[in-house]
């Protein structure tokens, strides 16, 4: 499933959610764009859930079977899940003979690919207020990086 | 930004992304999520309205593994713009 949070880059075009008709809204938007089939569920103006789950803004959570979590990753990438889903799935269903599964857990640096031509044209579809802040922002990463 | 400013409800919608950047907040947001739930941990349980219907639907946790029947729930938490990468 989806759960729609908040609008990370706020400009003239797409604003920041200050209602929430406004969020509904702005959910619909990303529906539509998307061409998200899952069903979409969107979280209160509060970001009540967003912040049980950790405030980063395109995470996977895998929760498995009792509920408890079996997987985060604080971005998402497809094949990263899809890997994961099969690697678990099969552990739990899986074992050699006289063995059972036992869990363990692990953590672990990925790589993700920017595409910033694509990256671009999302923030200026925002509006200009959101290509301008983008770029205020990395300077202030860069200064950070520099200390 | 302080801490209490920060848990706001106007500070967590932002209107200005380099000012939330210069609080440190994005900062702040990478800690939320390594204080969030481990892996083995019990799963915070939430109902939301689902888009369309407005029907209230589990978000997550043992209500929406329950509903979800396959042992499994997939949960993709993501903003307007990043919707595009959605696993």
């Amino acid at each position: 499933m989806f759960i729609y949070t908040r609008e990370a880059h706020p400009g003239e075009n797409v604003p920041h959610h200050d209602s929430f008709e406004r969020k509904l809204a702005c959910a619909k938007l990303l529906a539509e764009e998307a061409g998200i089939g899952r069903d979409i569920l969107v979280d209160d103006l509060d970001g009540t859930v967003h912040r049980a789950y950790g405030l980063m803004p395109n995470m996977t959570w895998v929760i498995g079977r009792g509920g408890r979590v079996a997987y985060k990753a604080n971005w998402t990438s497809a094949a990263n899940v899809e890997a994961f889903l099969g690697r678990f799935l099969a552990g739990r269903a899986e074992h050699p003979p006289g063995t059972s599964p036992v869990m363990y857990e692990t953590q672990q640096a990925e790589f993700r690919y920017t595409d910033r031509q694509r990256f671009m044209q999302h923030l200026a579809r925002n509006g200009p207020r959101a290509v301008a802040e983008f770029e205020k922002a990395q300077h202030l990463w860069a200064g950070r990086a520099a200390t | 930004m302080g801490e209490a400013d920060r848990d706001s409800t106007a500070a967590y919608n932002y209107p200005r992304f380099d000012e939330y950047v210069a609080a440190g907040s994005d900062l702040a947001d990478e800690d939320a999520f390594w204080a969030s739930p481990r892996v083995g941990q019990r799963a915070p349980d939430f109902t939301l309205p689902r888009l369309g219907d407005g029907a209230g639907c589990p978000a997550a946790g043992p209500m929406a593994v329950q509903a979800a029947g396959d042992g499994v729930r997939l949960v993709h938490l993501t903003v307007l713009l990043s919707g595009g990468s959605s696993a």
